[in-house]
């Protein structure tokens, strides 16, 4: 088992999962309540991971992360490092492929939110952020669980992607799904065993929190 | 002084709305019309919640709405509360929650106390809008936009789908709310009984129109046109031809009877004639002419429905005619079907339209 590939994987999965609520909930909440006539194309856009292959995902963000790109260049400016096959870069993957996980349940809460609380709300005086936090919110915050989760979830499984940007640097780069690969080419069966079983019971773990939160509310 | 002045029209997809009114003083408005008539348009556009293609709007001297200025004061911004008919709790917050949700926090906790007690539902105060049955949903809907200290009240058909006790309970709590906060209100309905009960001032609107609006005997005695007429819900409403002219009063043909009626301004041959059950009495058929009403038609029972303490009566009297009598009287007279009576209306009770 390679203890340093399950920390790498918790610790991309718990970052990428924090920094996406960060981004993805006011982007949900914009989508869904400021509606402008581009928005089903920025939510195509945003859901493009979803269905492209992982490899090509990590084409484009390889050529981003490039050191001659503006983007690698600008990092490498800043940071002295470059974005490609670095920890960082990996986040900014993570970030670009699971966002679409986060952001579905998320939007799909916010969109079931009863349109009229909303203008109730209004008509007794409440801002938006008065609005998000006490009306949207406690209704909808299982969707936006949900989506935290499969972030989560899908984070700590990636591989397609991760190998492509990431490569293989131990402690740097190395995940869960790339040490499992690693120790099948390497007919270590055992050891791949062990760790397909940790991604196994994190993802049925993830997939349980995010239906049983759902039933609860149905039931 | 209370004052609301408005003169609006807003477009909703084919649907057009144009309403003009401006009144002072008046407790509750009625805005009274048939489904589909506009009205809960216009009380979302009297809130903000829709924008007005054109006009302006004045509440207590302060300009809400002026188009040719660009005006639009927000929903947000506006002193204007809306009860929805569907109430729109929110349902997460308990009812001291969702009836503070509008007051600045230094006094939520007097206000809630004090709307809670204005609305008699003090003991609900911790429970979830789940919990609760149609009409203290509706109380406390109505404490919640109240607690809001606004200049104005909306709330759209307010009494829909209670029962006639909860009705009556609730109706009396909301005008003594309304008197105690010294707040306006504008009530929409569809229904003539919540109309006639609540209404200072009653508002036609038909067909995305403002066909008439004032003080309630008023347009009720005189209504503007026929549409008015006809949705308030006068019972008798048929066709006569004038046959003779006198006096400013005139004799109509209508079936096989003759009436005397007050003769409209510019009317030609043809008339609508409008009847309330209400100004209808019956007598025994063996009665004398005693009394001043010039109309006395011979008229046969066909029918008989009750209304709470009252009996609708339809009558054959060479035309269909409704009459609302008490259920004393109509036991004395022997009212069921079949029975010869002499229906009677007063010359003046007898409203009669220009056609064409």
């Amino acid at each position: 088992m390679d203890l340093a590939a399950l920390m790498l994987s918790v610790k991309l999965a718990s970052l990428t999962t924090a920094c996406l609520l960060l981004v993805g909930v006011p982007l949900a909440a914009w989508l869904a309540f400021r509606p402008r006539r581009f928005s089903p194309l920025v939510e195509a856009l945003l859901s493009l991971p979803m269905v492209l292959p992982p490899t090509v995902l990590g084409y484009y963000l390889l050529v981003a992360f490039a050191p001659d790109s503006w983007l690698g260049a600008a990092f490498q400016a800043s940071f002295g490092t470059h974005l490609a096959f670095s920890f960082a870069g990996l986040w900014l993957g993570s970030m670009i492929y699971s966002l679409p996980f986060a952001l579905a349940p998320t939007l799909a809460a916010f969109r079931a939110v009863d349109e009229t609380l909303l203008e109730a709300a209004a008509t007794l005086g409440a801002g938006r952020l008065k609005t998000f936090f006490r009306v949207v919110l406690p209704s909808a915050w299982p969707g936006v669980l949900a989506g935290a989760v499969l972030a989560f979830a899908h984070t700590m499984g990636e591989f397609g992607v991760v190998l492509m940007i990431g490569g293989n640097v131990s402690g740097e780069t190395r995940t869960l799904s790339i040490a499992l690969y690693d120790q099948m080419q390497a007919l270590d069966y055992a050891g791949a065993s062990k760790t397909a079983f940790v991604l196994l019971a994190i993802a049925f773990v993830a997939l349980s929190v995010t239906h049983s939160v759902g039933f609860r509310r149905r039931a | 002084m209370n004052s609301l002045s408005y003169r609006l029209h807003t477009l909703r997809g084919d649907f057009s709305l144009h309403a003009e009114d401006a009144f002072e003083g008046a407790p509750i408005s009625v805005l009274f019309g048939p489904s589909g008539c506009g009205k809960s348009t216009l009380l979302r556009t009297l809130a903000g919640l829709e924008r007005p293609r054109e006009g302006r709007m004045e509440l207590r001297g302060t300009r809400l709405v002026d188009t040719r200025a660009g005006l639009f004061v927000t929903a947000r911004k506006r002193p204007v509360g809306l009860v929805f008919q569907e109430n729109a709790l929110f349902p997460k917050m308990s009812v001291s929650g969702n009836v503070g949700f509008g007051c600045p926090p230094s006094e939520r906790s007097a206000r809630v106390a004090e709307m809670l007690g204005l609305l008699g539902i003090v003991e609900l105060g911790e429970r979830l809008p789940g919990e609760l049955s149609g009409g203290q949903l509706r109380r406390v809907a109505i404490a919640r936009s109240l607690a809001a200290r606004p200049e104005l009240l909306l709330l759209d058909e307010p009494f829909a789908g209670l029962d006639r006790p909860t009705r009556r309970a609730l109706g009396a709590s909301l005008r003594e709310a309304l008197a105690a906060l010294d707040t306006p209100a504008i009530l929409v309905t569809h229904e003539r009984e919540v109309a006639l009960r609540m209404g200072d001032r009653l508002c036609v609107l038909i067909d995305g129109e403002l066909r008439q609006a004032g003080p309630i005997v008023e347009v009720l005695e005189q209504p503007a046109d026929l549409d008015v007429a006809r949705a308030l819900g006068v019972e008798t409403l048929t066709l006569g031809r004038i046959v003779t002219r006198e006096a400013g009063l005139c004799r109509v043909r209508v079936g096989e009877a003759e009436l005397l009626a007050v003769c409209p301004e510019g009317a030609g041959e043809q008339v609508a004639v409008a009847i309330r059950a209400e100004d209808v009495a019956l007598e025994s058929a063996s009665a004398d002419s005693k009394g001043s009403a010039r109309n006395r038609l011979e008229a046969r029972v066909v029918g008989v429905d009750s209304e709470d303490a009252l009996l609708r009566v339809h009558l054959d009297c060479g035309f269909a005619l409704d009459a609302l009598v008490t259920r004393l009287s109509a036991e004395s007279l022997g009212v069921r079907e079949g029975a010869r009576l002499l229906a009677v209306i007063k010359t003046p009770a007898i409203k009669l339209f220009a056609r064409g």
